[in-house]
């Protein structure tokens, strides 16, 4: 609605009508805006006219086409949502707007194994955990290690049993976030009886003979080196971190 | 303390006009203007304006939260925002008969048209001639279509139906010709597994929420997506009067449903009024703790705790078994606890506890600090009250409050706390404490690292460094670490300066030796009785491991003495 409908009949004069749609213009930037974030603070998804148009022409919408809060108000809306990400900055704006569409939902399955899953989800990285098993609290090896078959666990009269101490893989193709900030993201929406014992760091390689059609690799670059491709992994401890 | 206040806010045209004109009416610069038309002119258009922006800044106030909330719009983003779905309407039932004369079988989700209304059938139907066969047909239009996908990551659909009208049911996507998953659930809950999620926005319109190809499905360009979903009427649909009456299936004149009963529970949408009503209680369930910031907000919640901190073996010693699925609670409370309510608080915390934790308890350290400094007052100030706000305004930022255990306290939080405890006062002299008062345990800053030209053992490779602080307390574990690349072997050095940290008996120097074995490579190079140190390259003899955990208890700044002079200032005399 313009001020102009709010005037008086009697003011429904060009001169009012031009002032009160001067004072529109002006207030679109200095106010309006301000009152459209505030309207839209609770709404994940801020349409735009560039989404309503695929809408109405039913195409699929690339989900940054949505206005977005600034960054501020993003981590402000995360915080407020229960889900206070110490180290910040090494998120996008997308990635916490990413991360407010879904924390409320992932609260109601807080305290499972869901929560790797759900950092992955948002923060669109490769991760997966597993439980460390270990007989001396010194060494500790990850579920389905080939050398945990050689042992019986405790409760067998063995010696091996879980621990609390886990073990994360990332791709890190995907998930351009400094290590020190996967380890803190880790603490923050992880179970707090979990000890991270050390993240493993994926990169993938990719062989194409030369002249091939390696187009259909990701990230792909073409060079006079034919080289091994493989799945390379890189094993940080992250205790001392 | 003044209370802010939005309730007062209103969109009334009438009283704006009317405060504009008691205002007006005091200043004599109006007193001729007032009454003339001009005015009275003038003041209408500000009060339009005024009311205007007044009402709309009442309406983002009262949708900001559920209770207040006026559209049910922004009732259900709230609830959206806080993780519940909004249920979409339901289509009702019918049971009907098709007699066919040949074999024919009508694929899931046709649409038969009749009776003034739509109806489809959920599964496909194999009729054959004979008697009639039963089958069920629910209430709504078929929307299908295919389109194709845009390759990038979270891409999704937003349908044009407003209003709730989606079936709640009845929404498929097929990429390529192959179904894929629907869930309700985060996308996260389908690691490796095609699918989407299905959503309502607060203006019920559906989406379809893609994921990444690791979670849910990322539909390429080249990908054929078909989606699929009906249009109800949900419990509008209820009770029409059908039976008997002809539903033909569009493009085949010779399938015939005749409706043998009236159709019946369609569902609307869920109300915002029950969202209302249970989203804040919904997500409140906060009262079990699982993250470290849940417990820090848990164990601080009982009555008479004023401060809180929990910490888990990850922050105790990540390689003790001792502490496994134990916790350390070390509290600041109002009062000094028995033993016995010690353990009702214990008992009282375990019972928030998603998982069988244990809890211990432990006393913080309080760190004494006497405080001395003058101040010197204008000449107009009350010099007596300005040393009394002084001393007060200290007293008040020792005062132990939410946060306070490991709150460090700097020398120019005690100089502005006195400086803005009066405004007669210029400036401050502290004479005691001479240093930051530290009781946190938060590892140094990393220190910069810089390469100089000297003889070295170093390596053309990349270092990393990183600073312990040994306090007389304990050692502060190291967790900045910083990196630098040599180029050349042999021919440079490392130097390394860091910000001193108050009362360090020494630093201890954590960094990377790559020609020893794997499991020892990160390791002490040396000890530093100041914040710079040099690194040729050395190993040392004994093998000391970095630190996983500092050994500094929890400690919290108490004030000893107090004892603040005043003199009038005399920076202003000129000459």
């Amino acid at each position: 609605m313009a001020s102009r409908d709010l005037l008086p009949a009697y003011m429904h004069e060009p001169i009012w009508l031009d002032l009160a749609d001067v004072i529109d213009e002006l207030f679109d930037d200095e106010l309006s805006g301000a009152q459209k974030c505030m309207q839209f603070i609770r709404y994940l998804y801020i349409p735009t006219d560039a989404v309503e148009q695929r809408v109405e022409d039913r195409l699929m919408i690339d989900s940054t086409m949505f206005d977005m809060p600034e960054r501020t108000v993003a981590i402000n809306q995360s915080n407020l949502l229960g889900l206070t990400i110490s180290k910040p900055a090494g998120l996008s704006q997308f990635d916490f707007v990413n991360i407010n569409r879904n924390v409320g939902l992932f609260w109601y399955s807080k305290g499972t194994f869901d929560f790797v899953d759900f950092l992955g989800y948002c923060l669109n990285a490769e991760l997966s955990l597993v439980s460390m098993w270990t007989n001396d609290y010194v060494t500790f090896y990850p579920e389905g290690d080939p050398f945990l078959t050689t042992g019986t666990p405790i409760w067998e009269g063995g010696i091996w049993y879980p621990t609390t101490h886990v073990s994360i893989t990332w791709d890190s193709g995907k998930f351009n976030v400094p290590l020190n900030n996967v380890v803190s993201l880790f603490n923050d929406v992880s179970n707090y009886n979990l000890v991270l014992n050390d993240i493993t760091t994926l990169i993938y390689m990719w062989m194409a003979p030369r002249g091939a059609a390696f187009t259909q690799f990701p990230n792909k670059v073409d060079s006079s080196v034919i080289c091994m491709g493989t799945e390379m992994k890189t094993v940080i401890n992250i205790q001392n971190y | 303390m003044s209370t802010l206040k939005l309730s007062s806010l209103n969109g009334d045209f009438e009283a704006i006009r009317q405060q504009l004109q008691t205002y007006l009416a005091s200043k004599e610069s109006w007193a001729g203007t007032l009454p003339t038309q001009t005015g009275q002119t003038i003041i209408d258009f500000v009060a339009a304006i005024a009311a205007y922006n007044s009402f709309q800044n009442v309406r983002s106030y009262e949708d900001a939260f559920p209770n207040t909330s006026v559209s049910d719009e922004a009732t259900y983003a709230i609830a959206s925002m806080q993780g519940l779905r909004i249920r979409r309407k339901q289509p009702a039932a019918m049971a009907a008969e098709i007699t066919v004369a040949a074999p024919v079988t009508v694929p899931a989700y046709s649409q038969f048209t009749g009776g003034g209304t739509f109806f489809y059938n959920r599964t496909a139907l194999a009729l054959t001639p004979g008697p009639a066969q039963e089958v069920t047909l629910h209430q709504g239009r078929v929307i299908d279509f295919e389109i194709n996908g845009l390759g990038t990551d979270f891409q999704l659909f937003m349908s044009q139906e407003r209003q709730f009208q989606v079936s709640n049911n009845d929404v498929s996507v097929f990429i390529n010709d192959i179904p894929i998953a629907r869930t309700e659930d985060g996308l996260w809950k389908l690691k490796g597994v095609p699918g989407f999620r299905d959503r309502t926005l607060p203006d019920g319109r559906l989406v379809i929420e893609f994921g990444n190809g690791i979670y849910g499905s990322r539909p390429s360009q080249t990908d054929t997506v078909r989606i699929l979903y009906t249009l109800t009427s949900g419990a509008s649909a209820n009770n029409l009067n059908l039976t008997s009456k002809k539903f033909v299936l569009d493009g085949s004149p010779g399938v015939v449903a005749i409706a043998i009963e009236n159709p019946t529970n369609g569902v609307d949408e869920q109300g915002a009024t029950i969202y209302k009503n249970v989203a804040a209680a919904t997500f409140g369930n906060f009262g079990s703790a699982v993250t470290k910031e849940q417990y820090q907000a848990t164990a601080a919640s009982y009555p008479g705790v004023i401060d809180a901190v929990v910490l888990a073996q990850r922050d105790i010693n990540p390689q003790a078994l001792q502490w496994m699925n134990v916790m350390r609670v070390t509290l600041l409370t109002t009062t000094l606890w028995s033993p016995g309510q010690s353990q009702a608080y214990i008992n009282w915390l375990q019972s928030k506890t998603m998982y069988s934790g244990k809890f211990v308890m432990d006393q913080p350290l309080g760190i004494s600090t006497n405080v001395s400094a003058m101040i010197y007052c204008f000449n107009w100030a009350n010099a007596t009250q300005a040393q009394a706000d002084a001393i007060a305004a200290v007293q008040a930022l020792f005062a132990p409050e939410a946060s306070y255990l490991g709150r460090d306290i700097e020398l120019a939080d005690i100089y502005n706390a006195i400086l803005d405890s009066n405004k007669g006062i210029d400036y401050v002299d502290i004479f005691s404490p001479t240093s930051n008062l530290k009781v946190s345990n938060v590892a140094i800053d990393a220190p910069a690292a810089t390469q100089i030209t000297a003889a070295s053992a170093l390596l053309a490779t990349t270092y990393r460094y990183a600073i312990g602080v040994v306090t007389s307390y304990g050692e502060i574990a190291p967790k900045n670490w910083t990196e630098i690349t040599l180029p050349f072997a042999d021919i440079y050095r490392v130097k390394l300066d860091w910000a001193a940290y108050p009362n360090a008996l020494h630093y201890n120097v954590y960094g990377y030796r790559p020609q020893v074995v794997a499991n020892q490579q990160y390791r002490r190079l040396g000890q530093s009785l100041t914040n710079t140190y040099t690194d040729a390259g050395n190993v040392p003899g004994v093998y000391t491991p970095v630190p996983a955990f500092s050994t500094t208890p929890i400690r919290y700044n108490v004030l000893g003495g107090i004892a603040i002079s005043v003199k009038y200032t005399n920076r202003t005399t000129k000459g």
